[in-house]
């Protein structure tokens, strides 16, 4: 009986007792092994720094990402408090009459008003979002938005409209205490200073916010009689979405209502395609960082083979040995990561100082998160860091273990082992399934068939790149213009054309990294100058007057205008409405426009046929339909083509216009449509002017028209064109600046990968180095002829490199661009900086190889050649 | 303890509105609150009344109230007391901005209803600033609004009150039956020692009402009723009183509270006493109106005008002692009032700050005198805080 007992239970204790061991052994061996990277220290400190920068990239524009839309989110629903349905109006907002029916409707138990702003605070320069509450309504609905000041019995301050509540967050943020006060800039260019009286609650969505009496924001924002938004509680047993409907129904055009969560995650949305446009960049990184190990094993296991061989003749099993190899692997992983989730939150919270929440892309103004630590996310980075360094550690590992040990100790193995690499059946399949993936739609604006393509792309070409090189060997394997080239020629090229593996494998990291810089700097520099050519042509005039919440009134304008000094004026008004409920607000862009030729002044990518004009005319001779011109984005996401109507919700009332063109915004990405401003002044019946350009009459000089204009000091500024358009580079290239310092880090690793694999390389080939030495080359013809090899190697990377980074730019320009953000550009290679690029890759390819083969060639001549394998 | 000055009709009295009376959640510290302190007009004797524009609000004006409580009687003949009042603050706040949403004028509304089988009072009271069209105080007429609360006088002189509470609906007009009663001196009404201390104050005794109430089966629960479905509608006829009283001045700093009483009597005269009490329950001031059936008119001096408890109640919610039954001693004549129900408390520490006592009474007087009328008794909670 005990006997059967034992056979039962014996075998899984033998095998947990075995495992156990072996697991040991193998972790005792792993650290015994670390010591044969000691050869490598440059390689592996390179693989660990990349792995470090990407894991600390991802997450830290994870964790930007994360906190911006958290706070987003929270400072729209939190600011709702209790509130089931949120009625929200466009940018000017709409009559206060829609709240007096609101809270007479039944179903609603308590409705509050809000009118909300932005406003650049004076002396800090921070930019600030208020909402102006009616304490006594807010009460019911966002008891938090009315913190009682002192003793509770002084609620009355909260009326007064001098005065503002501030979240904990800012009010450190502005380096204030309660007491100080906040200067604000209204819309008829008065200074306020508001007193701090009182704190809002710290949590989420309210520590960063301002909260004032409803009057004084009308007054700052100049919308007396106008609310933005309405706070609505529904009465215990009614349905919020019957109600809703109900109410939808009688709301004016242009104003939506929606619970408070739904709309904040509709508002977030609008940034996702530009977040998960950031993730992925920050991917691309710890993919590169993959490679890097995936070179650094490679040449590792192609170094050591005899040392494997050995082992595996001393009894360690070919798992102990992948797991040896990808423990290995793993623990650089580690080292990597870790140092990455420190870089992370140093860079996260860099970020958010530098550059704001997002990244300097605008979507979230006047919000301003801190950086909290967040488990889950450094965990998933931590473990990405990991299984990137274990990816690219796998293959080469995997190839060591099944190595018999008997092959692997005899000198050539490599290239047999290698061998499956050449073919160039894999790399053209996953190049075909990246084109292919092209077709794939995408997912609430998030390219997903785009960065598959890229990502299959990425992969394919780095499997194409042993069988790029081979054909490129065999190119060059001609007379060169009937010259017969020379012996060291020759031999290089021989050398590399009989063992290409160990080359081709160091190769696939530059090849990768150098796509991806080249991609990426075609990308950036297409928009770079399409973004300057746009500039040049949305800015005909040479100055501008108009910045944040500017209201120019008909006698306002009419002053403009009899100034000598200016010999043409055009005035816009800046309007925000919302063409569809769940999405976004449009810009209204009322211009003074000529509708005969709105090319002038908008940069058009599309326009309606002449004749449909024309026979419109015809028709519709009573009642001719104002033209509008939308935005690329505003054509896509509203599926407007040229010819079609649309209607706008000015004044509260939808107004039809008839689509007569497209035309390329890159200012906003939510979308904006111009209409001519006496449209807008007959729909709404407002004259007033929010912009001015100006054209400075002939004799006159930009200071004598600022002199001129120095009237409307105290509000705004005339602002000169090419400071315009400097400041909008500016924050171009600040909106740019991650992708830019992901293209350096693509060529720093390119490089590294470069100088680091040829080392590898030099030392890996010492003995047939020494060899040819006894042959009787010289220290100086094996210099060059190494030398010429790395040259070789380094300009197939660069000519795979730069095929596979033109594609994939191609792909963000024409595909993730378009249908991430709907911005069409025109493609600009950026010659100058890819050719310095090219030069300075070939420049350190050749010189570690003259170098490298001179330390080898010269010291270890004798050793090497009687190395005994 | 606080005591608001908006809930109880006479509050403002005490403070009037010196520190506003100023809403719920409002009150406001003194002076300091704006940097621009309104001056408010000075309430003078001689001032001549003028019909229907003193029926409407007088802006300029710290404090002012429209104040109506009486009796009624549905199908089932059974007595309940109602009564609705505006309060209309100017608490000094947002004078600066000229935007017609700045809080410069709050309406603090506030009604409730007694009905002895339910045994405590349904109230209920809001407070918002006049803008966004839907909080108003017309100064042409009596036209009051919040929300979907309003009063508004037509051009005839009688006037509705319309009230869509919680847990309740008013739908009542009411026809006065006589010109406004002038308190105190043609109106101007004294209310403490100094001349400063006093009101325009005019009333509206006897006035007939006529309606609609919906309100919950008292056997239900109000959680219900508050479902729908439960609701009873009910024709209501009864007498009410109005008052009508604005000021600027501040009230005695002694006083800690008061008694007030309107009663219409069954023979058509009407009579209205109140007096100020101190923190020892002495009378600081007190006053009065006889208007005759004949509607000659009497007015008390302070020492003709005695309050003596007949019998208290004690609140089972906050422990506060009323004098729900009272003798009212003027010279030649004596009433005591008897509550239609003891529970007559409004608690309103949770929304307003105060617990007062304000409901509706039974008179009997000397000469076989009999009414029906209002008994407010403030200040028994504790002393008012500013």
């Amino acid at each position: 009986m005990t006997g059967s007992q034992d056979a039962n239970r014996s075998p899984i204790v033998r095998l947990l007792g075995s495992g156990w061991l072996r697991l040991h052994r193998v972790l005792r061996l792993a650290w015994l092994d670390l010591a044969a990277w000691r050869d490598a220290k440059g390689r592996l400190a390179v693989a660990i720094g990349v792995l470090a920068l990407g894991t600390g990239m991802g997450l830290a524009i994870e964790r930007v990402n994360a906190v911006a839309v958290a706070e987003f989110q929270a400072g729209m629903t939190m600011l709702s408090g209790e509130a089931d349905l949120s009625v929200r109006g466009p940018r000017s907002g709409f009559t206060e009459e829609v709240l007096a029916r609101l809270v007479l409707r039944s179903g609603v138990a308590a409705a509050s008003p809000v009118v909300e702003g932005v406003r650049t605070e004076r002396s800090s320069g921070l930019e600030i979002r208020f909402q102006g509450v009616d304490a006594l309504r807010a009460m019911a609905v966002q008891p938090a938005l009315v913190p009682a000041v002192g003793d509770s019995a002084l609620r009355l301050t909260n009326l007064r409209t001098d005065v503002v509540f501030v979240g904990p967050r800012l009010l450190e943020r502005l380096g204030r205490q309660v007491g100080d006060s906040i200067e604000l800039l209204d819309v008829s260019g008065h200074q306020r200073a508001l007193e701090i009286v009182g704190l809002l609650p710290g949590t989420p969505g309210l520590a960063g916010a301002v909260v004032m009496d409803i009057a004084t924001a009308q007054s700052i924002e100049g919308l007396e009689g106008r609310l933005t938004r309405v706070d609505l509680r529904v009465q215990p047993g009614v349905d919020p979405a019957v109600l809703r409907s109900r109410i939808a129904a009688d709301l004016p055009s242009g104003v939506e209502i929606a619970a408070p969560a739904a709309q904040a995650s509709a508002e977030a949305q609008v940034s996702r395609a530009y977040r998960v446009n950031l993730s992925v960049l920050a991917l691309v990184a710890l993919f590169c960082g993959a490679l890097l190990v995936f070179s650094a094993q490679a040449l590792q296991v192609a170094r050591r083979r005899s040392q494997f061989a050995l082992l595996r003749a001393l009894g360690l099993t070919r798992h102990e040995l992948l797991s040896l190899q990808v423990l290995q692997s793993a623990l650089v992983g580690a080292v990597g990561a870790v140092l990455g989730l420190v870089l992370a939150y140093a860079l996260a919270a860099l970020v958010l100082r530098l550059m704001g929440a997002d990244l300097g892309a605008g979507f979230f103004r006047g919000v301003a998160p801190e950086v909290s630590f967040d488990l889950p996310a450094s965990l998933t980075y931590l473990g990405a860091g990991i299984a990137a360094s274990m990816a690219g550690a796998l293959l080469p590992s995997l190839e060591a273990s099944r190595t018999e040990p008997a092959s692997g100790l005899r000198p050539g193995a490599l290239e047999a082992a290698w061998k499956p690499l050449g073919h160039a059946w894999p790399g053209l399949v996953l190049i075909a399934l990246a084109g292919a993936s092209l077709a794939i739609p995408a997912r609430e604006a998030v390219p997903l068939g785009g960065y598959c393509s890229i990502a299959l792309m990425l992969l394919g070409v780095v499997a194409l790149t042993p069988r790029v090189l081979v054909i490129f060997l065999a190119v060059l394997d001609r007379p060169f213009f009937g010259h017969q080239p020379s012996p060291v020629v020759r031999t290089a090229l021989a050398q590399l054309r009989a063992a290409p593996a160990g080359p081709a494998v160091s190769l696939a990291a530059i090849v990768a990294a150098v796509s991806l810089a080249v991609s990426m700097m075609l990308m950036v520099n297409s928009f770079r100058v399409s973004f300057e050519t746009w500039l040049a042509h949305i800015l005909p005039a040479q100055a501008y007057v108009g910045e944040g919440g500017l209201r120019l009134s008909l006698a306002d304008q009419r002053r403009i205008a009899a100034s000598p000094a200016l010999g043409r004026v055009e005035f816009m008004r800046i309007d925000e409405v919302r063409l569809t409920a769940g999405r976004p607000l449009v810009a209204i862009l009322a211009r003074d426009i000529d509708p005969a030729d709105p090319g002038a002044r908008l940069p058009l990518v599309a326009r309606a046929p002449a004749e449909l004009e024309a026979s419109e005319g015809l028709l519709f001779v009573d009642s001719p339909v104002a033209k509008a011109w939308v935005s690329e984005s505003v054509a896509e996401l509203e599926q407007l083509s040229p010819g079609q109507l649309v209607d706008l919700p000015l004044g509260g009332h939808p107004v039809r216009f008839r689509v007569d063109g497209v035309w390329r915004d890159y200012g906003r990405q939510q979308g904006a449509i111009v209409i001519a401003r006496s449209a807008y002044v007959a729909a709404t019946g407002d004259p007033v002017a929010s912009n001015a350009a100006l054209w400075i009459a002939p004799g006159y000089s930009f200071a004598q028209l600022q002199a001129a204009l120095a009237w409307l000091a105290p509000r705004a500024s005339v602002r000169d064109t090419g400071e315009i358009r400097q400041y909008s580079l500016s924050i171009f290239d600040r909106t740019f600046a991650v992708t830019w310092s992901l293209v350096g880090v693509a060529v720093v690793i390119g490089l590294a990968a470069l100088a680091g694999n040829l080392t590898a390389l030099v030392l890996a080939r010492r003995r047939e180095l020494s060899v040819l030495r006894h042959l009787g080359f010289t220290l100086g013809e094996v210099s060059r002829m190494i030398a010429l090899q790395a040259l070789v190697i380094v300009v197939a990377a660069l000519g795979a490199g730069m095929f596979a980074g033109t594609l994939i730019g191609v792909v963000l320009v024409e595909v993730v661009n378009r249908q991430a953000f709907h911005w069409s550009m025109e493609l600009h290679m950026p010659w100058g900086a890819l050719s310095l690029l090219a030069l300075a890759m070939c420049l350190l390819a050749t010189m570690t190889g003259y170098l490298g083969g001179r330390g080898v060639a010269s010291g270890e001549v004798v050793r090497a050649a009687s190395e005994d394998w | 303890m606080r005591f608001l000055p908006n809930t109880g009709r006479r509050l403002w009295l005490l403070r009037s509105l010196a520190t506003p009376l100023a809403g719920l959640p409002l009150v406001l510290k003194a002076r300091s609150a704006s940097a621009a302190e309104p001056v408010y007009p000075r309430v003078i004797e001689g001032r001549p009344f003028v019909f229907p524009r003193d029926h409407g609000a007088h802006l300029p004006y710290r404090t002012e109230w429209w104040y109506v409580t009486g009796w009624i009687k549905g199908r089932d003949r059974q007595p309940l007391g109602f009564q609705v009042t505006f309060f209309r603050s100017r608490p000094g706040v947002a004078e600066d901005l000229a935007v017609a949403s700045a809080a410069r004028q709050l309406i603090i509304a506030h009604v409730a209803l007694s009905d002895p089988r339910r045994g405590r009072l349904l109230h209920e009271q809001r407070v918002a600033r006049v803008a966004f069209g839907l909080a108003r105080a017309s100064q042409a007429t009596l036209d009051v609004a919040l929300d979907d609360w309003s009063m508004v006088m037509d051009a005839t002189g009688s006037f509705f009150a319309r009230i869509r509470a919680r847990e309740f609906r008013l739908d009542l007009v009411f026809t006065p039956s006589a010109p406004p009663m002038l308190q105190g001196v043609a109106g101007f009404s004294r209310k403490g020692p100094l001349a400063s201390q006093a009101s325009y104050y005019y009333s509206l005794p006897q006035v007939s009402v006529r309606g609609r109430l919906e309100v919950p089966a008292p056997d239900r629960r109000s959680a219900l009723a508050l479902l729908g479905g439960e609701t009873r509608v009910d024709t209501v006829t009864g007498r009410a009183w109005f008052d009508h009283e604005w000021s600027s001045q501040y009230m005695a700093p002694s006083v800690v509270g008061w008694d007030w009483v309107g009663i219409n009597l069954k023979d058509g005269s009407a009579l209205m006493a109140f007096r100020m009490r101190d923190a020892a329950g002495a009378t600081v001031w007190a006053g009065g109106t006889l208007r005759r059936v004949d509607g000659s008119e009497r007015s008390f001096e302070p020492t003709q005008v005695q309050f003596v408890a007949l019998r208290t109640w004690q609140s089972p919610r906050t422990g506060t002692r009323f004098p729900v039954a009272m003798r009212i001693d003027l010279p030649d004549l004596s009433v005591s009032l008897e509550p239609l129900m003891d529970d007559q408390e409004l608690d309103a520490r949770a929304g307003v700050g105060a617990v007062y006592w304000e409901g509706a009474v039974q008179a009997h007087g000397t000469g076989g005198l009999s009414g029906q009328g209002y008994l407010e008794l403030t200040g028994y909670a504790g002393r008012l805080q500013i």
